[in-house]
C-alpha cells in the first residue's frame, strides 16, 4: 500500500444558508499532483482552505499523515498555501518574505540564508533578494509566493489558481516549471484551477467538482475519455451530450432513438432496458459529418464509415464554421432543433454553411454518462419530460460563448442562404 | 499644437498664485508677526513698544511656566496613548465589520462633529459633576459610596481630551486597516504564525502608517486645546493653551503670549521631528 498523506472524510461546510461543501471524501497519496477542477463557486477554494486550516468544516475530518488535524490551527499544520493573489507581505522584501516561516521556527540565521537562497534558486529569482513586492511583476510575485511556501518543506503544497492572473504564454511556461518543481521536490501538490487544459497537462489525478460535490475523481485519461457524468464530459474537453431512448438491444450494441435519427452505441454492463432514457457523451473530434447530396455520401472528417452503417446517424444542417486554436469547429443544427459540434484539425473543409449532413460516430467513441441520474429521473415522469428538453447540446469549453455564437449564427444564416441561391 | 502645449504652462502661475497669496497672508504673515511680537516690550496698560527684548523668553524659564509646559506635554502624551489604546482596536474591528454595520459605525463616529465642541463639553459637566449622572449610576450600583468629585480634576480633562480627539485616531486606523489585504494575515497563519504573531508581524506593521498619522492628528491639537481644560478642569488644570489665552486677554502681555506660542510651536515641531526620525527607521527595517 502506498503512503496516504491526506484523508478528507465526509467534509461538509456551510456559509450562512448556503451549503458550499456537501460531504466530500478523498485520499491523497504522498507525492501526488492532484487538481481540483471546477467552475467558480463550486467549493474548490473552500476545500483548500479547510485543508490548510483557514476554515473549519461543519462536519467530517481531515487526517494529515494519519493524524486528525481537523481542529488544528493553520500554524500547527505542515501544509503551505500559494494564494491566488500571492498575498506577499508588502512591508517585507523578497528575502524576508521567504524567510518568514523559518524565522518563526527560530531556525539558525546561517541556515535561513542558505535555505532562502535554495528556494530562490528553485524559482529562478536569484538577485531579487532585496526587491519589495511592489517592485515585482506578476510572474515574479508568483515565484516569490511559491518560494515562500516551499522553503518550509511542507507535507502538502496547496495552490489556489496560482497562474490565474498571468498571461497565456507565461502560464504555459509556469505550468511546466511547476510540474518540474513538484517532481524535483517530491511534495504532494493540491492544485486548484478552472482551466481543464491546465488540469490535464499537470495532474496525476483530477477531481472534478460541481456544487460542493466531487463529480468524478480519476486520472486525466479517465476524466477525459470515460466521464461519469454529462457535467464532467462537458467541462473537461469538448463533448456533445445527447439524450435518447433505447429502441433495440442486441448482443453487442444498443440502438438509441432520437427525434433526428437513430444511433448505435456499444452495450455495457449497465442494467439497461428497452425504452430507458440514456445520456450519451461524444467528443467533438470523434464525430463524423457526411454530406448528404442526392443520395451520394461523402465523408469529410477522418474515420471510415462503410455503406452498411449508413442508415444510422442523425440528420442536420451545418449552421456555423468557426476556426480557433488550430481547430475547426462545425456546428450542426439537427432537425429537431438541437445543436451538435464536430471538430477537426486544420481549416480545410468541403462543408459549407447550409449543407445537409449526416452525423455519426464510431460506436466505441461514445460514453454513457449520468447512469445514476437515469434511475432517479425515471421515478418521476414529469421530471423526465423536462430533462428530455435539452437533449442535444453542443459544448465548447467556454459554454456561454458557445451559446452566444450559436444565436448569432442563427440570425446570420438566412442571409448567407440567400446569397448562395 | 505648439500653442496647445504652451498655453497651460504660461497660465499655470495663475492657478498657483491664489494658493501662494493665501499662504503668505494667512499663514506666513501672522507667523512673522507673532515672532516679531515676542521680541517686543510690553506697554504698561495696553499694547506693545517696538523695542527689542528677550524678556518674554526669559520669563518662560521661570519654574511656574516651565511646569505648565511639562503638564501640557504630559497631558498630550497621556491623551495620545489613551486614544491609541481605545482607537486602534476600535478602528481595527470597525474595518472588519460588514459593509452595512461599517457605514452605521462610521456615522456614529462622525456624528459628534455635527455639534459644537463647547456644547459637547458642557454635556460632560452634567455627567461628571457631584451627584451627576456618573455618580448617580456608580452609587446606585454600589460601586462607590461617595461622589467621585470628578469634575474640575485632571482625569476629567484627560477624558474630555480623549473624547474629542478619539475620532481622528479611529478614522486613521480604520482607513489603513480597511485598505489591508486580509489574505496576508492568512498567509502568515499558514506559514506558521500564531494569531498574536501574525498580528504583531503583519497586521500591526501594515497598519502602522494609520497609527502614525493618527498619533500626529491627536498629538498636535492636544498641545493647544485650552477650552477643555477650562470647562472640565475649572482652572485647576493649567495648560500652555490656557496660559497663552490668559496672557493675551487678561494680563494683556502680548509679547509674552507670543513668546509662549512660539515656544509651543517649537516644542510640538520638535516632538514631531523626533517621532518621524524614530518611526521612519522602524518602518524601513520591517523585521519580525
Amino acid at each position: 500500500m502506498k503512503d496516504i498523506i491526506l484523508e478528507i472524510e465526509h467534509i461538509e461546510k456551510s456559509f450562512g444558508d448556503t451549503q458550499v461543501l456537501k460531504g466530500i471524501n478523498l485520499s491523497i497519496e504522498k507525492g501526488e499532483f492532484i487538481t481540483l477542477l471546477g467552475a467558480s463557486g463550486c467549493g474548490k477554494t473552500t476545500t483548500l482552505r479547510i485543508i490548510s486550516g483557514l476554515e473549519t468544516p461543519d462536519k467530517g475530518s481531515i487526517k494529515l499523515n494519519g493524524i486528525d488535524v481537523t481542529k488544528d490551527e493553520p500554524n500547527k499544520r505542515n501544509v503551505n498555501t500559494v494564494f491566488q493573489n500571492y498575498a506577499l507581505f508588502p512591508h517585507m522584501n523578497v528575502e524576508t518574505n521567504i524567510a518568514y516561516s523559518l524565522k518563526l521556527k527560530k531556525v539558525e540565521k546561517n541556515q535561513i540564508k542558505q535555505r532562502v537562497a535554495e528556494a530562490l534558486q528553485l524559482v529562478q529569482l536569484i538577485g531579487f533578494e532585496k526587491r519589495m513586492p511592489s517592485e515585482l511583476s506578476g510572474g515574479q510575485k508568483q515565484r516569490v509566493a511559491i518560494a515562500r511556501a516551499i522553503v518550509n518543506n511542507p507535507d502538502i503544497l496547496l495552490l489556489d489558481e496560482p497562474l490565474g492572473a498571468l498571461d497565456l504564454q507565461l502560464r504555459r511556461q509556469m505550468q511546466i516549471e511547476l510540474k518540474n518543481l513538484q517532481k524535483e521536490l517530491g511534495i504532494t501538490f493540491i492544485y486548484i484551477t478552472h482551466d481543464q487544459e491546465e488540469a490535464i497537462n499537470m495532474s496525476d489525478r483530477i477531481v472534478v467538482m460541481k456544487d460542493g460535490r466531487f463529480e468524478q475523481v480519476g486520472t486525466p485519461h479517465e476524466v477525459y475519455d470515460l466521464p461519469k457524468t454529462s457535467y464532467v464530459a462537458r467541462f473537461v474537453g469538448t463533448a456533445n451530450i445527447i439524450r435518447g431512448q433505447i429502441e433495440t438491444m442486441e448482443k453487442e450494441t444498443i440502438t438509441v432513438h432520437m427525434k433526428s435519427g437513430n444511433v448505435q452505441v456499444k452495450r455495457t454492463d449497465s442494467p439497461l432496458q428497452i425504452h430507458d432514457e440514456v445520456t450519451i457523451a461524444i467528443r467533438s473530434e470523434n464525430i463524423n459529418l457526411i454530406e448528404e447530396n442526392d443520395g451520394e455520401k461523402i465523408q469529410i472528417v477522418e474515420g471510415k464509415v462503410s455503406k452498411d452503417e449508413e442508415p444510422l446517424g442523425l440528420t442536420g444542417i451545418v449552421k456555423e464554421k468557426n476556426f480557433a486554436a488550430g481547430l475547426l469547429r462545425i456546428n450542426v443544427e439537427l432537425i429537431d432543433g438541437k445543436e451538435i459540434t464536430a471538430s477537426r484539425h486544420g481549416i480545410d473543409s468541403t462543408l459549407e454553411v447550409g449543407d445537409r449532413v449526416r452525423v455519426s460516430w464510431k460506436p466505441e467513441t461514445y460514453v454513457l454518462v449520468d447512469m445514476v441520474d437515469k434511475y432517479t429521473k425515471n421515478s418521476n415522469s414529469s421530471i423526465l419530460q423536462n430533462t428530455l428538453e435539452p437533449s442535444l447540446i453542443s459544448m465548447s469549453p467556454d459554454v456561454t460563448d458557445g451559446t452566444k455564437s450559436t444565436k448569432c449564427s442563427l440570425t446570420d444564416i438566412p442571409a448567407i442562404d440567400d446569397g448562395k441561391e | 499644437m505648439k500653442n496647445n502645449i504652451h498655453k497651460p504652462k504660461s497660465k499655470i502661475w495663475m492657478t498657483i498664485l491664489p494658493m501662494y497669496l493665501f499662504t503668505i497672508i494667512f499663514i506666513a504673515g501672522p507667523l512673522i508677526y507673532m515672532v516679531a511680537l515676542s521680541f517686543m516690550t510690553k506697554k504698561d496698560v495696553w499694547g506693545v513698544v517696538a523695542q527689542f527684548s528677550t524678556a518674554s523668553y526669559q520669563k518662560i524659564l521661570k519654574p511656574v511656566y516651565m511646569n505648565t509646559f511639562i503638564q501640557s506635554i504630559k497631558l498630550s502624551f497621556a491623551t495620545t496613548i489613551a486614544t491609541l489604546i481605545i482607537g486602534y482596536p476600535f478602528g481595527y474591528f470597525m474595518a472588519k465589520l460588514s459593509e452595512r454595520y461599517k457605514k452605521l459605525v462610521m456615522f456614529l463616529v462622525v456624528v459628534p462633529f455635527w455639534t459644537n465642541a463647547l456644547v459637547r463639553m458642557y454635556g460632560w459637566i452634567i455627567i461628571f459633576r457631584s451627584n451627576g449622572v456618573l455618580d448617580h449610576i456608580l452609587m446606585k450600583s454600589g460601586l462607590t459610596r461617595t461622589p467621585l468629585k470628578l469634575l474640575y480634576s485632571y482625569p476629567a480633562v484627560l477624558i474630555g481630551m480623549v473624547y474629542s480627539l478619539l475620532p481622528f485616531m479611529i478614522l486613521a486606523v480604520f482607513s489603513s486597516t480597511e485598505k489591508m489585504d486580509w489574505s496576508i494575515v492568512e498567509a502568515a497563519r499558514d506559514l506558521g504564525a500564531s494569531r498574536l504573531q501574525a498580528f504583531l508581524t503583519i497586521t500591526l506593521k501594515v497598519t502602522l502608517p494609520g497609527i502614525l498619522s493618527g498619533i500626529i492628528l491627536v498629538f498636535i491639537p492636544s498641545m493647544g486645546l485650552f477650552f477643555i481644560a477650562d470647562i472640565l478642569g475649572g482652572g485647576k488644570v493649567m495648560l500652555v493653551g490656557n496660559l497663552i489665552r490668559d496672557q493675551l486677554f487678561t494680563t494683556r502681555d502680548w509679547p509674552f503670549a507670543a513668546a509662549l506660542s512660539v515656544v509651543l510651536m517649537i516644542v510640538t515641531s520638535l516632538f514631531i521631528w523626533i517621532y518621524r526620525k524614530i518611526t521612519h527607521v522602524k518602518e524601513l527595517e520591517g523585521i519580525l
